[in-house]
């Protein structure tokens, strides 16, 4: 048996950047889209010198990394669990009012984030 | 509105908190009826009795000059405040009173307290500044009326919203500390704004927004600074998470794949639109070639080679 041969994995760039974007917003959840990766290329290096065919082998498939990558996570739609519902308590004598924000909509307000929506009193 | 930094805002509008005393008044309705006999005054003993006949309402805005000037106040009150100052108001209070075993008329009319909510210590304190009633069940200036039912109307609209607060939210799976830093009542809209903590305490915001977005029923504002750390915190989930494989083979002479694992994000930043984020990608690379024999039957085929990489 060959002894094994290593190789040095690099990409350009070296700390690749993904972008996001929230696209909407339920009762229970934020839909993320994931916009974009900035991963260009994908190099294996052999530790070690390979022949022509086997470096033609490894070659392809670090040439085709880069795509591959980006279109499996341009492809990623995560929903972030929101937990409880937003809202506030408004005590009145021993009770509690809880109004709670429903039909939640997404948008910026100034540099904020916005959910917005209506109110569900219980 | 005064300037402070907030990471989170809880604006709620008029119909909806009204709504909620109306849901309050029809689900609770004890609490919006009781009496009081206050130890006996110079000897006698006084007993107001009170039952609001209907759902009483708050209007998110000071009393004008003439209903003020016709309030009844605390002894320490004089001028009306310039912010926080709400209305709570009953469109029928009915009033019972005593003074010793003597019952006095009973009365029915519209009430109006005027209060403020003022910050203290994380909290909101509500401050009682006058009441006005349609109809007194005996003279302004006497007892029953000074030291017994305003007082116990200044309470009563005082306790209404003592308890106000945002809860401690969940927000995208973390739970968020909150401390109250700011309350603000506009026309339309009764508005907290907090501080939060995940964990560790979050950057408070930058900037603020020139006007609360007053035109939504209810809204929640986050400052970039709470996203970022909910942001990061969420994505760590991910952490380990396969991004994608690939494999290609030359039949008889060598087989190689790959795959690629989310490590880590680094730097997230949120967006000038906040809408929007962007972080650094870790990646873990694995990658193997196996070199078959020269047989083709597939036997003795070994793994050659196994990379990785670490950024």
């Amino acid at each position: 048996m060959s002894a094994p041969i290593e190789f040095d994995v690099k990409y350009v760039p070296e700390s690749p950047v993904v972008t996001v974007q929230a696209t909407g917003i339920t009762d229970t959840a934020l839909s993320v889209k994931v916009t974009d990766l900035d991963l260009q290329q994908v190099i294996f290096h052999p530790k070690t010198p390979l022949s022509d065919v086997l470096s033609g082998l490894v070659n392809d498939l670090a040439g085709r990394a880069p795509s591959i990558v980006k279109n499996k996570v341009t492809a990623l739609t995560p929903d972030i669990p929101i937990g409880k519902p937003i809202g506030c308590d408004i005590p009145i004598g021993g009770a509690t009012v809880h109004v709670k924000l429903t039909s939640p909509e997404l948008a910026a307000h100034g540099d904020m984030l916005m959910i917005s929506g209506n109110a569900d009193v219980s | 509105m005064s300037d402070s930094n907030f990471d989170l805002a809880v604006g709620v509008g008029a119909d909806a908190i009204n709504s909620g005393l109306q849901t309050a008044y029809q689900q609770h309705r004890d609490a919006f009826r009781g009496s009081v006999t206050p130890d006996p005054i110079k000897g006698t003993t006084y007993t107001f009795a009170w039952d609001f006949l209907d759902a009483p309402s708050l209007t998110l805005a000071p009393p004008d000059a003439d209903l003020w000037a016709k309030m009844i106040k605390p002894d320490d009150i004089t001028d009306l405040p310039d912010s926080g100052v709400l209305q709570f108001v009953a469109q029928r209070l009915q009033a019972d009173c005593k003074v010793g075993e003597t019952p006095l008329p009973q009365v029915t009319g519209k009430v109006t307290v005027a209060l403020q909510l003022k910050l203290d210590g994380g909290g909101i304190t509500v401050v009682p500044l006058g009441a006005w009633l349609e109809n007194l069940p005996d003279g302004p200036s006497s007892i029953i009326v000074k030291n017994v039912v305003v007082p116990t109307l200044l309470t009563q609209g005082a306790d209404l919203l003592k308890g106000l607060k945002i809860p401690a939210q969940d927000l995208f799976g973390q739970t968020v500390t909150l401390g109250l830093v700011r309350v603000d009542v506009i026309p339309t809209h009764l508005v907290l704004a907090s501080t939060a903590t995940v964990g560790q305490p979050a950057a408070p915001a930058a900037a603020e927004p020139v006007d609360w977005p007053t035109d939504k029923p209810v809204f929640t504002l986050i400052s970039k600074g709470l996203l970022t750390t909910l942001l990061t915190a969420t994505i760590k989930q991910y952490e380990g998470t396969q991004l994608a494989k690939d494999d290609k083979t030359i039949q008889f002479v060598a087989s190689a794949r790959w795959d690629a694992t989310f490590r880590r994000a680094t730097n997230l930043t949120v967006g000038a639109d906040p809408t929007t984020a962007s972080a650094g990608v870790d990646v873990d690379w694995h990658a193997e070639l196996d070199l078959v024999p020269i047989s083709p039957d597939g036997s003795g085929g070994c793994a050659l080679s196994k990379a990785g990489h670490e950024s």
